[in-house]
């Protein structure tokens, strides 16, 4: 059956499991959750949402937008924290954090939202650059780049690792 | 790039992002989501409405600021009036820190990105998250006037990005409000009417170009004026890649407004590297020269790319300082 055929239950019925392992590279396996529920829900308030092409790649980017809010609130919880005064608690993982080895949670989280991004559509879901460029509404160009600084970046932080 | 820089193979990166997707939890049931229920318990409901009000009510401050200076200044009857351009320059920074306030809370409030400001544009300006050291505090103080313009004109328009245009209507007018001026071309509209879209930006980033390259203007809102002027140097590219990505990708003509933004953007790089600036203006006419049909934008855009966000930090370089290839912008 055609994805444009498919009811917002039926599409999320198929989509829903990747949708969580996508948020889960973008901020973490404890926060997916939340994550896909915002994204998947501003996606359906859309008023767009009934006449958009591209449903699945709407709702992934919906789900990265989502994520980039979460990961933006935190980056500005700290910052207050910091200016306070408060002493940042230590970094333990907890709940499913503990399933990700400590060298990849710290590999992933030198990336950016948008490189997380585009190696979990490149590297889990094994698209190419042109799909990948569409379904984040970016270009090609940009996607190489991604790739390639997040390359870059795995790989200094594993060098540094070892 | 050095060739001793250490680069992870395939296989490394698709190990770990397996490693990574496999810790996934189980996706949110549908009842869940069907529920409209996405907050849970203890964590702060409609953060972006408060966000939303504080914006709107900072705007309205500064118009009231703005307009008790303006009451204030009394022009001598013997004077000639202000040429046209110094009014235009005047108006940027007072209307830019309202904007950008509103600019500001819309990103926070809407999570998306509108086709026209994603990637680099907005995103990376306020929030910050590719760009390690953006201060949005100092963005602010610089008044990001093209962008506030370019976000109030997306977020206005229904077919943009998913939701919420109804509650970043106050945002919008609050921006309005500030600078009437701005919008006093035809009303922007993607699609059909997408020129009108592109002639109104390069208006306007025409306008703010010339302020920030003005020692004289820019120096009351900031640090300095070549700290000012790298900063319009990394908005000139993005904007410049954002037009010729449109223009490329939609297979619209070239048009007057398109090639008045490129100049724009050139005449600030002209400042700090003449000669790549001369390679890519060369570049860039001869493009332009093809049929629309067999223009081929692509490696421009990505060479653009490549020359003036190479990692993703030259926006605002955390220290404050002009960025490492901007050696000629210094008084």
């Amino acid at each position: 059956m055609d994805v444009r055929d498919l009811s917002d239950e039926e599409l999320y019925a198929k989509y829903g499991d990747r949708l969580v392992r996508f948020a889960a590279t973008v901020v973490g396996p404890s926060l997916a959750e939340d994550v896909v529920v915002d994204g998947v829900m501003s996606a359906l308030r859309s008023r767009r949402w009934t006449t958009v092409d591209d449903r699945v790649g709407y709702l992934y980017r919906c789900v990265l937008n989502a994520g980039r809010m979460e990961l933006r609130s935190a980056a500005r919880r700290r910052r207050r924290e910091e200016r306070a005064g408060v002493r940042p608690v230590a970094q333990a993982a907890t709940g499913p954090e503990l399933l990700i080895a400590p060298e990849v949670r710290d590999a992933i989280e030198t990336l950016s939202p948008r490189q997380r991004a585009v190696v979990f559509l490149t590297y889990w879901e094994d698209l190419d650059e042109r799909a990948v460029a569409h379904r984040l509404h970016i270009s090609v160009g940009s996607v190489r780049q991604h790739l390639h600084r997040a390359k870059q970046k795995i790989g200094r932080q594993l060098d540094a690792s070892v | 790039m050095p060739a001793s820089e250490p680069m992870a193979t395939d296989d490394q990166v698709r190990e770990l992002v397996w490693h990574v997707a496999d810790a996934a939890p189980i996706a949110p049931t549908w009842d869940r989501i069907a529920a409209g229920d996405p907050a849970p318990a203890g964590r702060r409901p409609r953060r972006g409405f408060e966000l939303a009000l504080v914006a709107a009510v900072v705007a309205l401050v500064v118009v009231g600021v703005i307009a008790l200076r303006r009451s204030g200044d009394e022009q001598p009857a013997d004077q000639p009036p202000a040429p046209t351009s110094t009014v235009a320059t005047e108006t940027v920074p007072l209307a830019g820190l309202g904007a950008f306030q509103a600019v500001d809370a819309a990103l926070c409030l809407t999570r998306r990105n509108a086709r026209l400001v994603s990637e680099h544009d907005l995103t990376g300006l306020v929030g910050a998250d590719d760009l390690p050291g953006f201060d949005t505090e100092r963005a602010v103080l610089f008044g990001y006037r093209p962008m506030a313009l370019v976000w109030a004109v997306a977020t206005s328009h229904p077919d943009l990005g998913p939701g919420d245009a109804d509650s970043l209507a106050p945002l919008v007018d609050a921006y309005r409000t500030a600078d009437a001026s701005a919008f006093a071309g035809p009303e922007a509209s993607i699609g059909p009417g997408f020129p009108a879209l592109v002639d109104e930006v390069a208006t306007s980033f025409g306008s703010y170009v010339d302020t920030v390259v003005d020692p004289a203007v820019c120096q009351p809102q900031a640090p300095s004026a070549a700290a000012a002027r790298d900063e319009a140097v990394c908005i000139a590219a993005v904007r410049l890649r954002r037009l010729l990505d449109e223009r490329g990708t939609t297979g619209l003509p070239a048009d007057d407004a398109l090639i008045d933004a490129a100049g724009a953007a050139f005449r600030l790089w002209w400042e700090t590297t003449p000669d790549r600036i001369e390679q890519l203006a060369s570049d860039l006419a001869s493009a332009m020269s093809a049929p629309a049909d067999e223009r081929d934008l692509a490696p421009l855009i990505d060479a653009i790319d490549a020359d003036l966000l190479p990692d993703g930090t030259c926006v605002v370089p955390p220290d404050g300082q002009p960025v490492a290839q901007s050696t000629g912008g210094q008084p």
